[in-house]
């Protein structure tokens, strides 16, 4: 085609196209040629920005369009949508890559369907905000969603069941008539299945109407009627068993004076919800001195890894202890893991999220965004302890 | 002084020229800048510049990407899916991006040179039914029979596979082997036959009379060329049999050739507007069904379709519905009526893209609305009488017997209507 830049493949010899004249040659290609005028072409490149998000395939790199993307920012600003809880897609195996492509094949198979059940990540309930609808409706973190509304949301456990049906059909044991209806039984449940983000999405965002969601608790599935409302954690709340911090913008101006003259300090980590890993340095500076205390680690070949260091940090720290437990996790982990490695804090509860990868978030024109794993936490003496 | 002034005068207008991007070749062309650049030069802003923005956002996208992310980047492949979420994000699933493996996979399935082993499949819950074995294929050869069941494909379990992906991997190269498990009435045990591949030419149609009536049934599996022929073929012979009624089946009917649809429309319908295109300049072009086809049919007609039905078969089920020649029954047809042209890449990639939009006579637009999953929302020619596909009980293994809801209450609709 005329007008495209392209090189040669060293390795198949093919031709290789750079990415923006690719772009734009398919947005002309579109305009000139599809059946309906193109009116919008932020709306090719917000889609063409979720294709490659998406091919990532990680669980904590995901494109949020317009809403989700505002409630994802409400969220981080301590205002929680939905049924009040964090929910996060968690892969059963952590070497597996997530399967979330944009479905380009046409009919109705989905190919979760075919997946190895290893490659669905699961919904879980990652915290609960107290006070929240899901607080009120019994939901802990650990809970995994098994259906919203109805709709049976795709995990490894329905995978499983799937083949299981599948194997029975080929055991050749049955009738035709039982297998017709196992059959029937298969396309039912397939049949408005949704994926999981979808199924996420449906219980983090509106602020009104209710929700019934299944949820499994260790193998023991249990129902709730739960009406979605407006959730408020605060970044910063002297409690009785401590002072709870969450990395929300601008905690870090207001941390100084909560802090101010205290020797000892217990710090509530739990149900931190979504940090920001920028708040949390500052945080840090404010109460430990100035060293390093880990460092940020990628799995990129060549690339060294970056300290995590704080200077101009408190002389005087106080001696800390810091409340955690699975709910504790993202930049609040960091944190108490940098704190804990140095000596400078205690930790004090149960065994952490397990999340330390260090998440940017890029906003686009259109209102729509996505969130980037840039790295990995470590701490100074080698894998984080929790 | 003067000639001093002038002069500083014409360089400092030059200079000013230059340093606003406006070159010396330009103003030797007599091209004045446009009045846009020229805001742009001075505001240093660009005025009018959505196109490059929006390629603006996807470059800076794709860089971030490439030197942020933390785990190791297949530029290649990120470029790709890249460009499939841009023609995704049209919602329309027809319009697509190949890569290379893809686009070329595709272009040999459109090619129509088929090599496999001759039989048609039809859905089965252990994997798929042989309905009908072509009698010079290889699979009558390596013994297979008609009503044979697979349960397994080299060794792979077929059991909860749809049709179209066994179809995929029993087809291949020419003169290669495939090993087909079957179960049999009669034989105890899983058989195992080796079939090597050949060239096909398939038959399109299968009809008969559905056993204890007078009710032709008449089963289009593909708008393909040779289909008219055959269609009219299985019409004669219907007629021959004395057939009162008629049941013609396109469902899983895929399309094909919309030539074919309209031959085939003429046998009902004498010159008739039998579809519209619109096409992506507004400009519309319509197709009119032929003199000298039409046959008499002094009884019910019915169409069966269901989900998979695209294309030409929601053409041809449409218009007969359109001139209330036929009563549609079974369910909602896909919503394809669109038509769509392939476009090649350098780097060997493809773009499949919607270029005009079919109307039946009615003028609905029947086209499917995705969501950005790719789920269906809306779409698709609604059928007169909503039967969902149900096997009946007892299932009865035997062809045109009525074995599904949707064929006994087609079988039933005619009996009702001629009082038989």
């Amino acid at each position: 085609m005329a007008g495209l830049l392209a090189s040669k493949d060293p390795q198949t010899g093919g031709y290789q196209i750079a990415e923006d004249s690719f772009f734009a040659e398919l947005t002309n290609l579109l305009k000139k040629e599809y059946v309906d005028p193109i009116e919008d072409e932020t709306k090719l490149a917000t889609g063409a920005i979720r294709g490659m998000v998406s091919s990532l395939g990680d669980v904590h790199s995901f494109y949020m369009d317009k809403e989700e993307f505002a409630a994802y920012t409400r969220a981080g600003k301590g205002e929680l949508e939905g049924i009040g809880a964090d929910l996060a897609l968690r892969l059963e195996s952590p070497q597996v890559k997530a399967i979330k492509t944009t479905r380009v094949e046409e009919g109705e198979t989905t190919p979760a369907m075919n997946q190895d059940a290893r490659n669905i990540p699961v919904v879980t309930v990652t915290a609960v905000a107290p006070g929240s609808p899901a607080a009120k409706a019994g939901v802990q973190p650990g809970d995994w969603i098994e259906s919203v509304n109805g709709h049976v949301v795709i995990s490894p456990k329905f995978i499983r069941e799937l083949n299981g049906l599948r194997q029975k059909a080929a055991d050749g044991k049955l009738s035709a008539q039982q297998l017709f209806e196992l059959n029937q039984q298969f396309q039912d449940k397939v049949r408005g299945s949704i994926m999981p983000w979808k199924g996420k999405e449906k219980l983090v965002m509106g602020t009104s109407g209710k929700v019934t969601v299944s949820l499994n608790r260790n193998g023991s599935v249990y129902t709730r009627e739960i009406e979605k409302g407006v959730t408020s954690l605060p970044a910063l709340a002297e409690q009785p068993d401590g002072l709870v911090l969450r990395f929300q913008p601008g905690v870090s101006s207001k941390l100084g004076k909560a802090v101010a003259g205290k020797e000892k300090l217990t710090i509530d980590l739990r149900n931190s919800g979504v940090g920001s890993y920028d708040e949390m340095k500052k945080c840090l500076a404010i109460l430990a001195p100035d060293g390093v205390y880990g460092s940020i680690t990628t799995q990129k070949k060549g690339s060294a890894p970056k300290s995590l260091s704080v200077k101009g940090g408190n002389a005087k720290p106080p001696k800390m202890t810091l409340i955690v437990d699975k709910s504790t996790r993202g930049p609040a982990e960091v944190f108490a893991l940098a704190l804990s490695s140095r000596g400078f804090a205690t930790l004090k509860g149960e065994k952490m999220g397990g999340v330390r990868e260090v998440v940017e978030v890029v906003s686009l024109p259109d209102g729509s965004g996505y969130t980037l794993v840039t790295g990995t936490y470590e701490t100074a003496l080698g894998k984080g302890k929790s | 002084m003067k000639t001093a002034a002038a002069i500083l005068g014409a360089v400092v207008s030059l200079v000013a020229c230059y340093a606003l991007g406006i070159s010396w070749r330009d103003l030797q062309d007599g091209k004045l800048p446009d009045r846009d650049t020229l805001v742009a030069a001075v505001t240093g802003e660009r005025v009018n510049s959505t196109p490059v923005s929006a390629r603006q956002i996807f470059k800076d996208a794709y860089s971030k990407i490439t030197k942020s992310y933390y785990g190791p980047i297949d530029q290649k492949k990120l470029k790709y899916a890249g460009m499939q979420g841009l023609l995704a994000a049209l919602g329309d699933p027809h319009t697509l991006f190949l890569e290379p493996t893809m686009a070329r996979e595709f272009a040999l399935e459109t090619g129509g040179n088929f090599v496999g082993v001759g039989a048609r499949l039809d859905d089965h819950a252990l994997g798929a039914v042989l309905v009908v074995v072509f009698p010079d294929g290889p699979a009558r050869k390596a013994g297979l029979k008609k009503g044979d069941v697979i349960t397994a494909v080299d060794g792979k379990s077929s059991a909860g596979k749809k049709v179209e992906d066994l179809v995929k991997v029993i087809r291949g190269k020419e003169g290669t082997p495939v090993r087909i498990t079957i179960v049999r009435k009669g034989t105890p045990k899983p058989i195992v036959f080796t079939v090597r591949r050949a060239q096909v030419i398939t038959p399109t149609v299968d009809a008969n009379l559905v056993p204890g009536t007078k009710i032709g049934y008449l089963g289009v599996r593909q708008f393909s060329q040779p289909t008219t022929e055959q269609f009219d073929e299985a019409l004669n012979m219907l007629q021959r049999k004395g057939m009162k009624g008629l049941i013609v089946d396109v469902r899983n009917n895929g399309g094909g050739l919309l030539e074919t649809a309209v031959e085939m429309l003429s046998r009902f319908v004498e010159d008739k507007v039998v579809v519209k295109m619109r096409m992506r300049d507004g400009r519309e072009e319509a197709a009119r069904s032929f003199f000298g086809y039409k046959r008499n049919y002094n009884f019910p007609i019915v169409v069966l379709m269901n989900g998979d039905s695209a294309s030409a078969s929601e053409i041809f089920a449409g218009v007969l519905s359109d001139y209330k020649v036929a009563t549609l029954i079974g369910e909602h047809s896909y919503g394809k009526a669109s038509v769509q042209n392939v476009y090649g890449l350098i780097d060997g990639s493809s773009a499949k893209v919607t270029i005009a939009r079919y109307f039946i006579p009615s003028g609905r637009d029947i086209s499917r609305k995705v969501d950005e999953d790719g789920v269906y929302v809306s779409g698709g020619l609604e059928p007169d009488v909503l039967v969902k596909y149900r096997p009946l009980t007892p299932y009865k293994d035997e062809l045109y017997v009525p074995s599904d809801t949707q064929l006994a209450k087609a079988v039933e609709l005619i009996q009702k209507k001629t009082g038989k």
